[in-house]
């Protein structure tokens, strides 16, 4: 494979994972991080149904 | 056929004042303890439980170190809004514009106010408990979930002060049947004057469908979609320093004034009185 060509292939990757959030996805997830950082020991209790709140965005 | 101008018609508003938009009802002042005074904050009034020794006569005792919990509620979060009106708006209106906007914005206050509480509240709740599958909405799990919820106050002595549990509108649909269904001189007063507030010696405070949030309120981001509260009155207290404010100036370059409403607030549950209060997760 050229040098040249393993560059693009690279460039591909990163794009497609750009893609993956929805803005009402990303919020959310901002939010559990905010929650994590503010109330560790409710978000251990509550984090599976966050998680799967966050997964069906 | 007649050609009659629109502007020929008579019209008038139906009412003398402005009228208000759809309120919601606010609980926290009901199931917490209100503190008005002046003050930043406001430190944790309880004793540690001392636990006395049980022995056999002696006629001698040991001494203890008393303690207190080190711990204060902060108000540190302000709820506002503004306008400004000019001064041929007040002028020329038909309303007395003051008088009707300070009236809805001193509600949006509290209603942003209420809503940290109560969400704050449920967030810190020392005591869990989660529903049978359909939550509120079934109404063969009502009395099940009640009975829980009361279990897990009983035996303290504050107790026996008045418990609240608050909903949200949808989940009144399992309580009126339930309400019609069980006894029979409460059926028979549900089905005359339909839903009963009280249940089980519990007050029932309905909100509307959305006050649990998953959200950042102010400085607290909090879970709470999906969840309810039940607990023990006065279990936690809130503290807004002198109440709603009203701020009204007049503002350089412009006619007519500016028309603020203000209230700066905090909310604790005590870790004392923590499991006097319950979070109820709905299945």
């Amino acid at each position: 494979m050229s040098k040249k060509n393993k560059v693009e292939k690279v460039e591909e990757t990163e794009v497609v994972e750009k893609e993956v959030m929805s803005p009402q996805k990303e919020a959310y997830a901002n939010l559990i991080a905010r929650y994590k950082e503010s109330n560790p020991e409710k978000y251990e209790q509550k984090k599976e149904v966050l998680l799967a709140r966050l997964a069906s965005l | 056929m007649n050609t009659t101008s629109t502007r020929a018609w008579r019209d008038k508003y139906r009412m003398k004042a402005l009228d208000k938009a759809l309120r919601n009802a606010l609980v926290c002042e009901k199931i917490c303890k209100v503190d008005r005074s002046d003050n930043y904050r406001i430190q944790n009034p309880y004793l540690t439980q001392p636990t006395a020794a049980a022995a056999a006569l002696a006629g001698t005792y040991s001494v203890s170190a008393w303690t207190i919990t080190d711990e204060a509620l902060t108000v540190g979060d302000q709820a506002s809004y503004g306008v400004h009106i000019f001064e041929f708006e007040s002028t020329m209106n038909n309303f007395n514009l003051f008088a009707d906007l300070v009236d809805d914005m001193s509600y949006a206050v509290a209603k942003v106010v209420d809503s940290f509480v109560l969400n704050d509240l449920t967030e810190s709740a020392g005591g869990s408990y989660t529903t049978p599958a359909g939550g509120f909405t079934t109404m063969s799990n009502i009395n099940v979930i009640m009975s829980n919820l009361i279990s897990k106050v009983e035996g303290y002595a504050q107790a026996y002060s008045e418990l609240y549990l608050v909903i949200e509108n949808t989940d009144v649909v399992g309580f009126i049947q339930a309400q019609a269904a069980n006894g029979f001189s409460y059926a028979d007063r549900t089905l005359n004057n339909g839903f009963m507030t009280s249940y089980m010696g519990v007050d029932i405070y309905v909100v509307r469908s959305g006050t649990f949030v998953d959200d950042t309120i102010g400085t607290i981001t909090v879970t709470n979609s999906g969840h309810r509260v039940f607990g023990v009155k006065g279990a936690s207290t809130y503290a807004q320093p002198r109440g709603i404010q009203i701020i009204e100036k007049e503002v350089t370059l412009k006619t007519g004034k500016e028309l603020a409403v203000v209230a700066n607030y905090g909310h604790k549950l005590w870790t004392t009185n923590a499991n006097l209060v319950v979070d109820i997760t709905l299945a």
